[in-house]
Formats: C-alpha cells, sequence, structure tokens
C-alpha cells in the first residue's frame, strides 16, 4: 500500500470508531434513562400501574335478527346498556349498594351487590341490559364508581309468536331454547372488549373499544309470520273451547318441505320465558310424541297397494266389529259389515286394517313405517326433537301387528304424521321438512342455505295417488266430513288415540289425543297440515275435533297464499265485481250473492301450480277480425274462473261473472279488438258445452 | 467453503452475544404473547434456526464476491418494492408484504442489506479523502431509490432506517461538516415537508403525543404512558419471567413486536435491561471493531454500515420504550417478533463476521 493510502486507511478507521463512539454515546443515553426509570421512579411507577386506572370488560355482540319468509322481523337485538361498577372506585359501598337495589326494586340484590362492591376486584358486572328507566335511574344517582357500556339484548316485537320455535337467549347472549339454541353458534357473533378508564380529575368514566364486536349472522326462516299468527289465533280459540291440555297444529309445504308455520299451545313469551313453567316452553310439535291412532292407517293403505296385497275395490270381511289376533278381541268403534279396502281406511274400520296388516306380515309393515320417517327424527333443524318409539319386528309381540295397524305400538310426534301426509301429498316422495331458508350475513350479502336430507320415493306416485283419492272419499264422506270446505277438495284422515297413563302404563280411560292430518287442494297441495289436541274435554273422535279446525285454518291460509278455488259446491248465481291490479286483487264488490273468494295467484308459493293451459291467443289464429296493432280479444269459452283471472290479469283488465262453472259467454267476443277495452263480462254455467 | 483457517479469525464473542439474545428473545415472545392464540414463540424458535442458517450462509462466502454482485441483489429488490407499490395487498395499513403461499415476505427489510452492500461496492476504491458532490448524488440515489419506496407503502420506519446507512458511508468516506449540517437540516425540512405531504393522521398524532404524552392519556399518548409505566414498575428486579402485569393484562400493545422491550423492563427490572443493553453494546463494539480491523475499504464499509444499521434499531426501540423517542414501528434486533426482520439481522452479523474472519487472508 502506498503512502496516501495508508494515511486514507487511518482515517477511515478514525471514522469508524467516530460513528461507533456516536452509538454508544446513544446506548449510555438510554442506560441513563433505565437507571431514572427503574431505579429512581420505579415507586411511583409501580405505583401507578398497581391503580391503573383501565379495566378491561367483554361485551356481547349484537346477535343476528331472525327474519320470516318475507323478511319480517322475529327476534331482533335491541341496544341496551349494562351496569358495571369498578370497586376500587366505588366511595360508600354500603349507600350504593342500597341505592342500586331500590332502582331495580329488589331489595334483596342489596347484600349481594354489597358483596361485590367490597371485593377490591377491578371491575365487576352490576346487572346487565338494563331497561332504559332503571338506566335513567341509576344515571340521576350520579354514583362513584358505577358506570355503563352499551350491550343488545334479544327482543321478540311479537311476543309469543312463534315462541317454540325461535326459542329464547340467557343474559349471556347464549341461546338456550329452539333456533336460538339450534343456530347459536351463526347468530352468536363475536364478543369485543372495551377499555373502562378514569379520568384522573373527574372522575368519569370512559369506555374505548378495544376489539369491536363483530355482529353475528341473521337467519331468514321459511315461516310466514301471517300464517303462523292466524294459526295461533285458531289454535288457541279451539284449545278453549274443547277445554284442552293443548295442542299443535303444524302447516308445511309439501314440495319444498318447508314449515309454513308450528304452533303449539300452550305457549310463553321469550322476553320473559323464566316466567313461564318449562313444560309451557316445550315445542310438542318436535318434541312430544303420542300414539298416531288412525291417522296409521295411511301407512297401511299405501303399503298394500305398493306391496300389491290389496286392490282398491276388494271387499274385506269387517266381521261385524270384531277380530281376534293372537287371543284378543279387537273391537271397531262401530261394527261393519264388508267393506272395500278404500271404505275401511274412509271409515276407520280396525278390524279391516288389522286383515290389510295381517296380508302384509310383520317385516314388510316395518319396512313401510320406516320408510315414511317414524322412529327416526325427520332431520328438521330444531333442538330435541323426538324420533319417536317404532320396536323392530323382533320385539313385537304376537299381538303388536294388530295394535300397530290400529296406531298403536308406536309413538310418533306431530310432524312425523304431517311428513307421512305430506309425502302422499307429494306423489310418495318424502321430503324432508325444514325451516331455516337462509343463512344471511350481517352485511345482507351472503348467505348460505343449510343443508337438508335429499328427498326419498317411498312409494309411487300410482300409489300415492290412490291413497290420495282413498284419503279424499275420508273427507268427502268419510270420518273427516267436518275438514270439508268450499271451493277446495281436501285429503285427509282423522285419529283418535287413547293416551297412555304414564304412571299405570295403561291406557287412560277417557283420555284421547284427536288429530287431524291432510292437505289441500288434493291435486295441487299447497299445503299439508296437521291439527293435533290433547285431551279435548267432550266430544273427542278426531273427526269432530281436529277436523273443523283443519278447515278454519285451511280455508284462512289458503285465502291468504292466493290459491284459486278449484270448485265450487253452491250452485247460487252470483256476481263479483273484481277489480285486478298487476295481480293482486285487493277490492271486491259483491253484488248479490255470496262473497266469492276469487283471488289472483301471481303471488302463490312455490308448489302452487300456475295452470299453463290459459295463453292469450292472437285473434288471426281463431281467425276473427283484429287490428293490426291492438291484440285481439282471446276465446275464454270453456275456461274455468280461475283461468280467466288470469287470462284478465295478463291484460290488465277487470271483470266480472255471473254464474259458476266454466264460461259460455263472453263479452267483448273473441277476436275482438282490445283498444279501450278495460271492463269485460262473462257467464258461466256447469254444464260445458 | 470455510477454510478452517478462517475459523481462527471467528468472533466468538459476537456470536455468543447474538446467542444469548436471540434465546432472549424466544423467552420475552413466549411471555409477552402468553394470550395470544398462535404460538409466536415456537415461530420465533423456528425463524432464529433459520436465521442461523441464513447467518453461516452469508458469512461462507467471501463478501469480495458478494459486493461484486451486489447489483444483482438490489435491482430484485427494489424491482419487488416497485411490484409492491403496484399489486401489493394491504396488510396491516401497508403494501409492505409479498405473499407466497402461507408465506409472507418484507421486501423492505431485504432492502437494508443490498443497500449496505451496494454503498460497499461504491465506496470500495474511493480514495479520496472527502467526498465530492458526485458521490452525494449517487449514495442519494443508491439509499433514495427503495427509502422512497418504502415510505410509499407507507412504511416510514423501515424507510428510516435507510438513512442511518447512508450517514455511516458518508461520514467514513469523509463529509463537509456543513453538508452533514446540511443533509440534516434537508432531513428535518423533510419531516415537515412530510407534516403536511404524507403523514397520517395517525403519525402525526404519536408525534404530538410524544412531545405532550399526558395531554390525552388514553389515545395517542396511550402506548407511550403505558410502556413506561411497565418499564418504571418493573423496579431493579423485576416482577419475575411471565409475572408482567401490564404485559399479560394486554394494557400494553404490540408487546411482542415492537414493544417486547418493555416486557423485559417489567419482568425482569433493571438488572435485565442493563444486561441485554450490555450484550447489544458488546455486539456493537465488536462490529465496530470488525470494520476498524477490516482487510480493504469494502470489508469496512460493508460491517460499519451494518452495525450501524443495527445501532440505529437497538437506539431508536428501546429509546422509544424509554419514552426517550417518539413511537416508531421499529423493532429491535433479536428480541423483537418477527421472521423478515430476524432473517435480515442474523444475515447482517453473518456479513459482519465474514469481513472479520477475512481480515487476514491473502
Amino acid at each position: 500500500m502506498n503512502p496516501v493510502n495508508e494515511r486514507a486507511t487511518k482515517t477511515l478507521k478514525r471514522r469508524v470508531y467516530f460513528v461507533g463512539f456516536f452509538s454508544l454515546l446513544w446506548i449510555a443515553g438510554i442506560t441513563y434513562r433505565l437507571v431514572d426509570l427503574q431505579v429512581m421512579k420505579t415507586g411511583e411507577l409501580l405505583s401507578r400501574a398497581q391503580r391503573q386506572n383501565q379495566r378491561i370488560a367483554e361485551v356481547d355482540a349484537k346477535r343476528g335478527t331472525i327474519f320470516d319468509r318475507n323478511g319480517h322481523e322475529l327476534a331482533i337485538s335491541r341496544d341496551l346498556e349494562s351496569c358495571y361498577g369498578v370497586p376500587t372506585e366505588v366511595a360508600d359501598p354500603k349507600g350504593t349498594a342500597k341505592k342500586l337495589s331500590a332502582v331495580f326494586g329488589e331489595p334483596e340484590m342489596r347484600t349481594e351487590l354489597m358483596e361485590k362492591l367490597t371485593s377490591g376486584k377491578r371491575f365487576i358486572w352490576i346487572k346487565r341490559k338494563l331497561p332504559a328507566e332503571q338506566v335513567d335511574g341509576i344515571k340521576a344517582l350520579n354514583l362513584k364508581g358505577i358506570g355503563f357500556i352499551p350491550e343488545s339484548k334479544r327482543f321478540n316485537p311479537k311476543a309469543e309468536l312463534a315462541s317454540h320455535l325461535l326459542g329464547y337467549v340467557g343474559l349471556d347472549n347464549k341461546g338456550l331454547a329452539g333456533l336460538e339454541y339450534m343456530y347459536d353458534r351463526e347468530m352468536r357473533g363475536t364478543p369485543g372488549r372495551v377499555l373502562i378508564e378514569i379520568d384522573a380529575r373527574n372522575r368519569e368514566f370512559s369506555t374505548t373499544t378495544l376489539t369491536p364486536t363483530r355482529p353475528g349472522q341473521n337467519l331468514v326462516l321459511t315461516i310466514d309470520e301471517v300464517i303462523q299468527y292466524m294459526v295461533e289465533n285458531e289454535l288457541r280459540d279451539a284449545v278453549a273451547r274443547s277445554k284442552a291440555r293443548g295442542g299443535t297444529i303444524i302447516i308445511v309445504n309439501p314440495r319444498s318441505g318447508e314449515i309454513l308455520a308450528m304452533v303449539n299451545w300452550p305457549t310463553y313469551d321469550p322476553n320473559h320465558f323464566a316466567d313461564t313453567p318449562a313444560s309451557f316452553r316445550r315445542n310438542r310439535a318436535i318434541e312430544d310424541s303420542y300414539e298416531p291412532g288412525s291417522t296409521f292407517k295411511i301407512i297401511i293403505a299405501a303399503a298394500s297397494l305398493q306391496e300389491k296385497t290389496a286392490r282398491m275395490s276388494e271387499k274385506f270381511d269387517c266381521q261385524y266389529g270384531s277380530i281376534e289376533v293372537a287371543g284378543h278381541q279387537i273391537h271397531d268403534h262401530k261394527p261393519f259389515g264388508t267393506l272395500s279396502m278404500d271404505q275401511i281406511i274412509e271409515y276407520s274400520s280396525n278390524v279391516g286394517s288389522i286383515k290389510l296388516g295381517l296380508r302384509l306380515g310383520n317385516e314388510r309393515l316395518y319396512k313401510y313405517m320406516r320408510a315414511f320417517g317414524l322412529g327416526v327424527s325427520t332431520g328438521i333443524d330444531l333442538p330435541g326433537e323426538n324420533p319417536g318409539i317404532l320396536r323392530a319386528p323382533k320385539q313385537w309381540s304376537l299381538i303388536s301387528i294388530g295394535a300397530l295397524c290400529m296406531g298403536q305400538e308406536v309413538s310418533v310426534t306431530p310432524l312425523q304424521v304431517l311428513q307421512l301426509a305430506s309425502t302422499i301429498a307429494n306423489g310418495g316422495v318424502l321430503v324432508h321438512p325444514h325451516i331455516v331458508r337462509q343463512i344471511v350475513s350481517p352485511d345482507g350479502e351472503g348467505w348460505t342455505t343449510p343443508k337438508v336430507r335429499p328427498p326419498e320415493r317411498v312409494v309411487s306416485s300410482d300409489v300415492a295417488g290412490d291413497v290420495r283419492d282413498i284419503l279424499t272419499d275420508v273427507v268427502e264422506q268419510g270420518t273427516g266430513i267436518a275438514a270439508r270446505m268450499d271451493g277446495f277438495s281436501t285429503a285427509g284422515k282423522t285419529g283418535t288415540a287413547q293416551k297412555i297413563d304414564r304412571h299405570t302404563g295403561r291406557y287412560a280411560l277417557g283420555h284421547y289425543v284427536s288429530s287431524f292430518v291432510g292437505f289441500t287442494p288434493v291435486d295441487n297441495p299447497a299445503i299439508a297440515m296437521i291439527v293435533v289436541i290433547d285431551e279435548p274435554e267432550g266430544p273427542y273422535y278426531g273427526g269432530l275435533v281436529a277436523a273443523p279446525i283443519y278447515k278454519i285454518c285451511a280455508e284462512k291460509i289458503l285465502r291468504y297464499l292466493n290459491v284459486f278455488p278449484e270448485r265450487r259446491r253452491t250452485v247460487t248465481p252470483q256476481v263479483v265485481y273484481a277489480s285486478l291490479n298487476r295481480g293482486t286483487q285487493i277490492d271486491m264488490a259483491v253484488e248479490g250473492g255470496n262473497l266469492i273468494d276469487m283471488v289472483a295467484d301471481s303471488t302463490a308459493p312455490a308448489g302452487v301450480a300456475t295452470d299453463p293451459s290459459v295463453t292469450v291467443e292472437p285473434a288471426a289464429t281463431r281467425g276473427g277480425p283484429s287490428s293490426d296493432d291492438m291484440p285481439a280479444f282471446p276465446d275464454l269459452r270453456g275456461k274455468t274462473i280461475r283461468e280467466v283471472a288470469r287470462a284478465m290479469r295478463g291484460m290488465g283488465m277487470s271483470f266480472e261473472t255471473k254464474g259458476t262453472g266454466y264460461v259460455v259467454a263472453q263479452n267483448p267476443p273473441a277476436g275482438a279488438s282490445l283498444g279501450g277495452v278495460t271492463h269485460c263480462q262473462f257467464i258461466l254455467s256447469l254444464d260445458r258445452r | 467453503m470455510i477454510d478452517r483457517k478462517l475459523l481462527v479469525n471467528l468472533d466468538w464473542l459476537l456470536l455468543l452475544s447474538v446467542l444469548l439474545l436471540a434465546s432472549i428473545g424466544v423467552g420475552l415472545v413466549a411471555s409477552a404473547s402468553q394470550s395470544l392464540t398462535p404460538h409466536y414463540a415456537q415461530r420465533q424458535a423456528a425463524w432464529c434456526i433459520i436465521g442461523l442458517v441464513s447467518m453461516l450462509v452469508a458469512m461462507s462466502i467471501d463478501y469480495h464476491r458478494l459486493i461484486d454482485r451486489a447489483v444483482l441483489f438490489y435491482l430484485p429488490i427494489v424491482a419487488a418494492l416497485v411490484y409492491l407499490i403496484i399489486f401489493g395487498r394491504i396488510i396491516s395499513g401497508a403494501q409492505s408484504w409479498i405473499v407466497i403461499g402461507s408465506a409472507r415476505f418484507q421486501p423492505s427489510e431485504f432492502a437494508k442489506v443490498t443497500v449496505a452492500l451496494m454503498l460497499a461496492k461504491y465506496f470500495a476504491d474511493f480514495r479520496q479523502n472527502i467526498v465530492s458532490r458526485r458521490e452525494l448524488g449517487t449514495v442519494a440515489w443508491i439509499v433514495g431509490i427503495p427509502l422512497l419506496l418504502t415510505a410509499a407503502q407507507p412504511d416510514l420506519g423501515t424507510a428510516a432506517t435507510l438513512f442511518p446507512l447512508a450517514g455511516a458511508a458518508l461520514i467514513l468516506a469523509g463529509t463537509r461538516f456543513k453538508w452533514l449540517v446540511a443533509i440534516g437540516l434537508f432531513g428535518i425540512l423533510f419531516c415537515f415537508a412530510s407534516w403536511g405531504l404524507f403523514l397520517k393522521d395517525y403519525q402525526k398524532a404519536r408525534i404530538v403525543s410524544f412531545l405532550t404524552p399526558e395531554a390525552d392519556p388514553r389515545g395517542s399518548g396511550y402506548h407511550s404512558i403505558q410502556s413506561r409505566i411497565a418499564v418504571g414498575s418493573g423496579g431493579f428486579y423485576g416482577k419475575g419471567y411471565k409475572q408482567g402485569s401490564q404485559s399479560s393484562l394486554e394494557f400494553l400493545p404490540a408487546r411482542h413486536t415492537d414493544f417486547v422491550f418493555s416486557v423485559l423492563a417489567e419482568e425482569e427490572g433493571f438488572i435485565g435491561t442493563i444486561s441485554v443493553l450490555g450484550l447489544y453494546s458488546l455486539l456493537l463494539f465488536r462490529g465496530f471493531r470488525t470494520a476498524r480491523h477490516a482487510r480493504d475499504r469494502s470489508g469496512m464499509y460493508l460491517a460499519a454500515c451494518l452495525t450501524t444499521l443495527l445501532a440505529f434499531h437497538i437506539i431508536i426501540n428501546i429509546g422509544m420504550v424509554a419514552g426517550l423517542l417518539p413511537i416508531t414501528g421499529i423493532p429491535v434486533p433479536f428480541l423483537s417478533y418477527g421472521g423478515s426482520f430476524l432473517l435480515v439481522t442474523f444475515t447482517s452479523i453473518g456479513l459482519i463476521m465474514n469481513v472479520r474472519i477475512r481480515r487476514t487472508v491473502n
């Protein structure tokens, strides 16, 4: 190395040490600071740490809302305030406890509060989720060491409505029953943390969010609030009328398995669930099982036809009301002579049913009971479902098949029986019922659909059709006649089962479960419904107690669902003026005669078929006169009033009708120009030309 | 690749202090992240092992070869930083991360080492006693490009760590005092300008709270006060390992990353802090000594720049924890949780050792 470089290197080395020295100087400065903090000022800072003015509290997230199928709120979360205390800041625990318990109106809380306030803890909850007036009351007292944090509390704005489905939520935001329990994880959200601090000067608390709460997901149910409400009213009245112990009504869309309403009596208010006995909160529709009685005969009919062990018109000797099975005499409720197979079901003959059952034999009968979902839970997304009891043939006694054919020795939930009926309504395909349509993210953007078990075919559609015919006759002329209604055909089955005394294990005399299960309209079912009345006083036959309730409910629901009447039994000529605006018919003027429930069905739910047979055809194909631009008036002769209404709606016209049945005359005539026509008239007759 | 002869010159004291500091770091992260779900301590330990491997690699390749190829390291990093500005996903407020599968890298961390290599390369043949405008301009380019790209992420803390590299290089090369003052003034001016131009509200609040921490004890002054309380309440002997109430009660923010030193201060007391400071001082001393005794200029610049870089991190972070300096997101070497930074720190140590073991070899 040359000398110049040598010198340069020396300078460089000096400079390296300069940088090093500069760095270590800083380290020395920091050391001095650490001595200052950790040795000199440690006492002061330690005491500051001990009386840290900060507390951390965990607060509940806003629980997801539960909506009905049309977006009406069934359960919401209301913003409330929770009261907390910081015991170290409370100057007068005794006085504070006294004043607080006075505001709560619970003097017995005083000792508990006193204990909490003298505990020396950094943070305590005084009471969470308080009503506004109590919050104001406490705030007015201006107590030291007491503060509030906003939280939210579950609130069911419609009180009892659908209470058994929705369930209720505890104070800690935990779902305790019903959907609140079942979907707790989804609806609960993530709790957040709040930092509570005391200002050094004016001793007031302030809160800062450390971790924000994340709201839970919302549920959209298959329930229709309006139907639920109507049916709840009907059931309450019916139970009161028959002085029964309780009752259940479930309505399902048989095509989709969507539960439209599920109603139990007695009921309770989830907002004050603790005030009602636990038995009131039970969802009888899925938790209580009973012996189905005659409704069970639907299975025998379907199985016999599917296995071809009996034909519809085959005659059976019903032996005047008595048959011997394994040494036991079994009786009919009234003696029958010879009945055809369909009549056996229609009149609910036990003797006939047993004969059908014996032909099937144990194994085959059991197979169909299983296939129709007996003895297993339906898989509905509600907690606590009872699978019922169905023993395997190995465990049967000799008499079992006889008992089973009468719907005894087997226990089912109302929902299982409804599933059975809706399988028939659905052409032999079992669709598993469900109650949650969607789980929607808090912002409403994303959503998921809960998984439903795939549908299963149980019997062929021909067999289902035959059983449907039998069940239609049950309502038209059999035991279920009280369910017959104007305008709609109904298929159904009554059931009357003796209750078993819990203590003796024997049938209790005079205690019955009356039921009716069915679906309407028969050809294109919009609803399937079960009505179960528990221990009615007075008349107890299902046909007398449950069937009329079915009728009342079904009429209201079908009207609400805008299902068009398919036939009419009254022949009195009537004139109805209906103005149809965009498919929904609201005002109805009646000129003489009865009001016909004539409603457009554009808002009908899925599963109510819209009849494609009516198309507005251009007049040209009909060969009538027409203007070039205006569509021509269609030929509606031979159409039903329902089809007419749809056509009219399609053209945005009002119309009036005379008579019932099929259109025999129309004004304007077919092929006429539509220009300026806003109102049409039709004459209907029962005789199709 | 490592000649056995080379090991004679291995700086065992430096290695010892590094191993001790890294072990203390894993212990502190374990204590600070007790209530946190991921196993940060395990990850930190894993990163230490990766870091040690990286250190060995950085040590074994002759630093001349590395410095010769400095551009090959520098350009990809600049490219990565440009990529981040254009396509980077924003993770915790900045586009700092390149995500490959489940791994995340911060190119801005690696920029530190490559800038040091570039400066060493540039000044290797600089034989004047004092720099001219030309050298000043070149240094400004080398440091300025990654600095501005990192600042734009925006990650001002990491960007600022590139300043001391430039500073160290310029001081070594010899800069007129008035120029250093001018650069200092420019820096201050830059701060004032950035107040209006770049700084976000939270950054302004940090500076305000540094100047007057008690004005808003719950707001922006919060971190600073909590940290000071934690340090002070540790006292002389500390509260004991995992016994720190300040940190376990979560009053301390970012306690396993930027504020990990205050966990040490609270739990191990003055004894702990002074020991760790001692280890740091030893580390820095050995680093600067390596620079002084380096075989040539390039080694000298490399070791000095990297040691200054480490010193800067230590001083800024502990100064912040002790309430001497405003809050910046600059981690402390070996103690703070963070993979990329740990890797870069170990690599820097490896390069410093590299310079040392080759000081007498011809």
